[in-house]
């Protein structure tokens, strides 16, 4: 009986980093790209059965859900894994013509189809055991992912209120202005799902992978390819203690309830290291010396971070940190460099509650040879993504307040009467920065309380008897 | 002593024989009988082989210095000198040294007796007229042809002594020697008899004879005395077993050749012997009576080793002579301690029953085999052992039995054979006692180091093959493994399933539980946790053949806190994996456990404030209680969280892959016991199981249960929001129906009171307040007592529980503030 995962591959973006996960999944499980387990594959000690179930006739099928409006992605995805995909579990808008990149077009496609998708998200719930919860995997910025993404996000919060729902979203590139003029709009309508009804968000910058890819991995003009491998990267590696069982982390709540104190402070950003990109032409230069205190260290650098905000220590703090310690790791370096990491002070955390760098060693697969020792990821909840929020929010604010581009959203029934909805998304962004900026001060312990006072005047003694507290003195 | 041995006895009858010819002429006459010739070469060979002949064991200058006082003595000052002129000479020459002392004294007795005769007259003499051996002399007397003449020329030589022979009054000194060889046999002669009140052989006072004589017979009876000492041990000597039994043995041995000696007394008696010839002549052998009664009476009672240890005070006697001598009988004696030795280091057995060696059987259950079954009996260690070797050999013998009777590997012979190869052939039983001769060198009393050799090798062995029994057959890893993984639930798969299947039991009383139910459901979480791999079934198996439920009785506690797993391990591996350490195991396992529970209530309190949050979005979205109760929780986390990577990878993690590194490092059992046993105290010690921690464990305790009940608050909490939430939206359905039937939405005041927000009472803010504080309080204490805790690694912990220095600055604060709020 595992803790099942499904995954919702939402839109184009979505199905092109679904494919690279997929395709990561199965080279670590030693699963061939039919499904079928391959000779050698007999050692793992890994749990298959959270991301796959087994056909009648042994074949390992992803408990995925392929969704998009438009064939493209899709059938260059069969075109290239014909046979790992189960062909009920995909679908494909019988008109074929896309959102046209409109949030709007994409939520109210999605409101038309939903009955069908949500039985196909019923059928793969109800054939697994003891369902943990969902992933989703879409770009914010587009219009399938994003608005048919939001759709999806509300349903299935509506429809298992139990389960957990983690996504990997992709943030678009703000330096190039981005592909789609309306993306501050699109992005800003898929933030407020993201906030109220995603359990918790890796923020896949593409800003920042562009940037990795360039600067880190000396890659020019670095390809769609190249950019969804680092995410499919990344995404392996976080979902690996769930496939791979060690002493913690084993199942996703227990990976993300220590990262996320409070309910809406859910996005998580990612480092990883050391990248390599698979290609020949690559020098080897990559292939440095990993150890336990290097992969550590080299994670809280800013510049390994996969999102554009900065972490360093003047700006906002960690308000927590999971390192996932992949190969072959000698316990006691664990310790000695945190140490280190303390001494020298790499870091800054929050200043109204304990916070720590939680360190798991996890199994690699056997399967995969990589060339280095050690490799780490870094999960992170650290309150400068709301830098990123913020600069979303400004875009937003200079379209909307020139009123530009509106007039494809005005067609759909939802703006048809007002844009109230791109307001209330406006005010639920806008309180996510605030509340990310009121973590970075110890009074963030009282936070709310001004306003619960005006609120309920009543009520105040249990606040105060909260408050009164002599441990709690280092709030004030 | 050591006689010499003349092993190449023909060769040495013919050297005899050629002598003899030379020295005797007549023989050389061929007659048609044979006979005389025959009994004197015969007699000759007797002589030389007997020990008595050759006891005589110097140094050569001590003979050298014997021979120049005599010269000396005798007034041949000159002689004397010339003695030590040509020594030097003598020594020089390769070949003479050997048999140099030897040489001398013969010259040396020579002077004394015949000095007139010539060397060949005299050897030729003393030949014939000695062979008139003890039982039948008429032969050689018959043929007076063959043997009179010599005898008659033997005759020219005047015995020193003889003036003395004829006893004036009183008995005559042919008497007197017949006397005394009786008294030497223990026998009482016709005028010396024993006296059991003196404890003497006594000449009675009125008997008549010189006072030389008389003390000459005083100094001889001594013989009889020393003889009746050593036949009495010899015949009924108090010390019972092997060891004294070998050494009555040699003891008679001795005697036998004492007789031997009387024997050619009796038969030089016959034609003369005086008393004082019979005390030179039996001087040496009075030395030896004399060791031999020192001997008997210092071994008394003793038996085994440490007769052995008593004996071997006299092989450091400084007479070379007596120490060696002393040697020769300890060689004897100990053989049978040195077959036991054998038989232990190579079979595993002890043959020992007078309780004679120094290893002793407890009688104590098989499982204990390893550490009581076998011991040291200090007392009988023997003086060839040395204390760590006879620890090496305990050890030997015990793998050797560990392996037959833990391992149920009785068929398991040890071979010595340098290559396994020849040992792989099918092994019937005649092909295997071959191998044993083969194998198993005699052992040699005097030869330490090859009984050392012996013994290592054999240690080697038998180590190596009860190693590669634990390791491979036993799968001791594999079951460390699985202890580590089910145990201290380093499985986390299993765990989790374990947690989801049992949750709902554990929630009941002691009472209501039942183990079988218990088993099935741990059957199941094992099961469901396997991979689905072909190699897995077996593994599952082996698992449900060991894990085990325990269930404390305890019938005030829940099931919380009565669950334990359990492991179950047979001999051998139970020696490893002892009772005690499977206690400490299941110990650690119901604190990992208790970790887990509240882990797993935290993460449920964190689902649902999830959920909460989304119930309470369109309304009061900062509610301070919530943000209170998630910051509260978030604390909770933090600190279990931490605690279980500080467990699992700074203590288990850390200390496992030591116990792997020992494991496979290993060279002997032991080293396996240690390693395992290093682990668990590293366990215990860091995972604040021990004693020096109790108080900190107990104060854990109370923040679990502090976190506990504020889970168990938190549910209320949830199910309180979910009916208003359930409320609301009934009340909103009837509105709609009544607003569609044209009449008002909501009537009457309740309406008023739950339309709308789903509202937080305030009993749970001051629940939360009291938690918060209760939860601060404890975790302070905690704290308190991690970080000033003397235990170095509990540093660690302390360092992870408050990485950003948090709690470390409230504590400041509340230290230069005492007592404010």
């Amino acid at each position: 009986m595992p803790r099942e995962i499904i995954t919702l591959q939402v839109g184009q973006c979505g199905n092109q980093i679904g494919m690279e996960f997929w395709k990561q999944l199965c080279l670590e499980h030693g699963i061939n790209q039919n499904g079928i387990l391959e000779d050698f594959a007999t050692q793992g000690g890994d749990r298959k059965d959270v991301f796959f179930y087994q056909a009648d006739d042994e074949q390992y099928i992803p408990r995925s859900l392929l969704i998009d409006l438009e064939p493209r992605v899709l059938s260059h995805v069969q075109a290239e894994l014909p046979r790992l995909f189960n062909p009920e579990n995909i679908y494909q808008h019988p008109e074929g013509g896309g959102a046209g990149n409109n949030w709007a077009n994409g939520y109210d496609i999605g409101q038309q189809v939903q009955e069908e998708i949500m039985e196909m998200i019923d059928r793969e719930a109800d054939g697994s055991e003891s369902l943990e919860g969902f992933l989703m995997c879409h770009s914010i910025a587009g219009g399938t992912g994003s608005g048919m993404g939001s759709l999806l996000l509300e349903r299935v919060n509506d429809h298992f209120p139990k389960k957990l729902i983690q996504t990997y979203s992709v943030f678009p590139n703000q330096q190039d202005g981005g592909d789609v003029v309306v993306q501050p709009y699109n992005s800003l309508l898929t933030l407020k799902r993201l906030t109220l009804n995603a359990d918790a968000v890796v923020v896949l910058d593409n800003t920042a992978l562009n940037r990795i890819a360039t600067e880190r991995l000396y890659v020019d003009n670095p390809s769609v390819e190249q950019i969804n491998s680092l995410v499919s990267t990344v995404m392996a590696a976080s979902t690996n203690t769930l496939r791979f069982p060690g002493y913690m982390n084993n199942d996703l709540i227990g990976l993300i309830s220590s990262l996320i104190p409070t309910p809406r402070l859910h996005y998580l950003m990612t480092g990883y290291t050391p990248l390599h990109f698979d290609t020949p032409n690559l020098p080897s230069l990559m292939v440095r010396k990993t150890s336990v205190m290097d992969v550590m260290r080299r994670l809280l650098q800013p510049k390994n971070i996969m999102v554009s905000c900065s972490t360093r220590k003047d700006r906002g703090c960690y308000i927590s940190i999971l390192d996932i310690i992949q190969g072959e790791v000698d316990p006691t370096q664990v310790h000695k460099s945190l140490q280190r990491i303390r001494e020298r002070q790499l870091c800054s955390f929050i200043p109204w509650g304990p916070a720590s760098i939680q360190v798991a060693l996890s199994r690699k697969s056997p399967y995969v040879k990589t060339p280095h020792r050690v490799s780490g990821l870094m999960l992170a909840n650290h309150t400068s993504i709301r830098d990123l929020f913020y600069r979303i929010a400004q875009q937003y604010d200079k379209l909307r307040k020139r009123d530009a581009f509106l007039d494809n959203y005005r067609k759909v029934d939802m703006f048809a009467d007002d844009l109230s909805e791109f307001d209330e998304s406006r005010e639920i962004v806008q309180a996510l920065i605030e509340e990310y900026k009121a973590s970075e001060s110890p009074s963030y312990i009282n936070w709310g309380l001004d306003q619960a006072v005006e609120r309920m005047p009543g009520e105040s003694e249990f606040t105060d008897a909260y408050s009164a507290d002599p441990l709690v003195g280092g709030g004030r | 002593m050591d006689a010499p041995r003349y092993a190449d006895s023909l060769q040495l009858a013919e050297r005899v024989e050629r002598l003899m010819l030379h020295l005797v002429p007549q023989l050389r006459v061929p007659t048609e009988d044979d006979s005389s010739s025959a009994r004197l070469l015969h007699f000759s060979l007797r002589i030389l082989s007997s020990r008595m002949a050759s006891s005589s064991l110097a140094t050569t200058p001590q003979s050298a210095e014997l021979a120049r006082r005599r010269l000396v003595h005798a007034g041949r000052a000159s002689d004397a000198l010339k003695l030590s002129g040509l020594l030097p000479r003598l020594e020089r020459s390769a070949h003479g040294l050997a048999h140099l002392p030897a040489l001398l004294q013969l010259l040396v007795a020579l002077m004394n007796s015949q000095p007139q005769a010539s060397l060949d007259a005299c050897a030729g003499a003393a030949l014939l007229a000695r062979p008139l051996a003890p039982p039948p002399p008429p032969p050689l007397r018959v043929d007076p042809c063959a043997v009179a003449p010599p005898h008659e020329e033997s005759r020219i030589a005047p015995p020193p002594f003889k003036p003395e022979r004829t006893v004036t009054n009183g008995l005559s000194e042919e008497t007197l020697v017949r006397e005394l060889l009786f008294v030497m046999q223990g026998i009482d002669g016709v005028h010396i008899k024993w006296e059991g009140a003196k404890d003497a052989f006594v000449v009675p006072r009125d008997t008549l004879m010189p006072a030389g004589a008389r003390q000459l017979v005083g100094r001889l009876c001594e013989l009889g005395w020393l003889y009746k000492q050593v036949q009495a041990y010899v015949h009924e000597g108090a010390g019972a077993g092997l060891v004294p039994q070998s050494f009555r043995h040699a003891l008679q041995v001795e005697l036998t050749e004492w007789f031997q000696l009387i024997a050619i007394l009796e038969a030089q008696r016959q034609s003369s012997l005086t008393l004082l010839q019979l005390l030179v002549w039996s001087h040496q052998p009075l030395q030896r009576l004399i060791t031999l009664v020192q001997l008997v009476r210092s071994c008394g009672s003793l038996k085994g080793g440490a007769m052995s240890v008593a004996m071997a005070r006299y092989e450091r006697h400084g007479d070379p002579e007596v120490a060696g001598y002393v040697r020769h009988l300890l060689r004897q004696s100990c053989s049978p301690l040195l077959a036991m030795v054998r038989q232990w280091v190579m079979r595993g057995e002890l043959l020992d029953p007078h309780n004679e060696f120094f290893i002793e059987q407890q009688a104590v259950p098989l499982n204990e085999l390893w550490h009581q079954r076998y011991t040291l009996r200090e007392a009988m260690l023997p003086s060839f052992v040395s204390k760590p070797l006879a620890h090496t050999i305990l050890l030997v013998g015990k793998v050797i039995n560990f392996i037959r009777l833990g391992c149920h590997d009785a068929e398991w012979t040890l071979t010595l054979a340098s290559s396994s190869a020849p040992a792989a052939a099918p092994r019937d039983a005649g092909a295997a006692t071959d191998r044993h001769v083969i194998d198993m060198p005699t052992l040699e009393f005097g030869r330490e180091e090859e009984m050392e050799a012996l013994v290592m090798r054999a240690s080697t062995r038998a180590n190596s093959y009860l190693l590669r029994l634990m390791l491979d057959k036993y799968m001791l890893q594999q079951h460390c493994l699985n202890l580590k993984q089910y145990l201290l639930l380093g499985k986390g798969d299993f765990v989790q399933q374990l947690m989801e299947h049992l949750a709902p039991q554990l929630a009941k009383r002691v009472s209501d539980l039942h183990r079988h139910q218990f088993l099935s459901l741990v059957e199941s979480a094992i099961r469901s946790s396997a991979s689905s791999e072909p190699t897995a079934e077996a593994e599952v198996t082996l698992l449900l053949e060991h894990l085990d439920v325990q269930l404390l009785k305890d019938p005030g506690g829940s099931g919380w806190d009565s669950f334990s797993l359990d492991y179950r391990v047979e001999s051998p591996l139970s020696t490893v994996l002892s009772a005690s350490a499977l206690a400490e195991y299941r110990q650690a396992f119901t604190f990992l456990w208790r970790l887990k529970r509240v882990e797993h209530a935290l993460t449920g309190v964190w689902r649902k404030h999830g959920t909460t949050a989304r119930l309470l979005q369109h309304h009061f979205q900062r509610d301070p209680i919530m943000h209170g109760c998630h910051l509260l929780r978030n604390e909770m986390i933090h600190f279990v969280c931490n605690l279980q990577y500080y467990l699992k990878f700074e203590v288990i993690e850390c200390s496992w892959d030591d116990l792997l590194r020992k494991l496979s490092a290993a060279s002997e059992f032991e080293e396996l016991l240690a390693a395992h046993r290093e682990f668990m105290a590293a366990l215990r010690s860091k995972a604040l199981l021990g004693p020096e921690t109790a108080t900190l464990h107990e104060t854990l305790k109370g923040i679990c249960d502090v976190i506990v009940q504020f889970s168990k608050a938190q549910d209320v909490l949830y199910m309180s929001l979910l009916e208003q939430k359930a409320a609301a939206r009934q009340l909103a359905a009837t509105a709609a129906v009544n607003t569609a039937a044209g009449r008002w939405g909501c009537s009457g005041d309740d309406a008023a009171a739950t339309l709308g927000a789903p509202r937080l009472q305030p009993e749970f803010g001051n629940q939360l307040a009291v938690y918060a504080a209760k939860y601060r309080e404890c975790f302070a204490d905690f704290f308190r007592q991690v970080s000033r805790h003397a235990l170095l690694d509990l540093e660690f912990l302390s360092f992870r529980l408050d990485f950003n220095l948090y709690y470390e600055s409230l504590r400041d604060v509340h230290e230069a503030a005492p007592g404010s709020t």
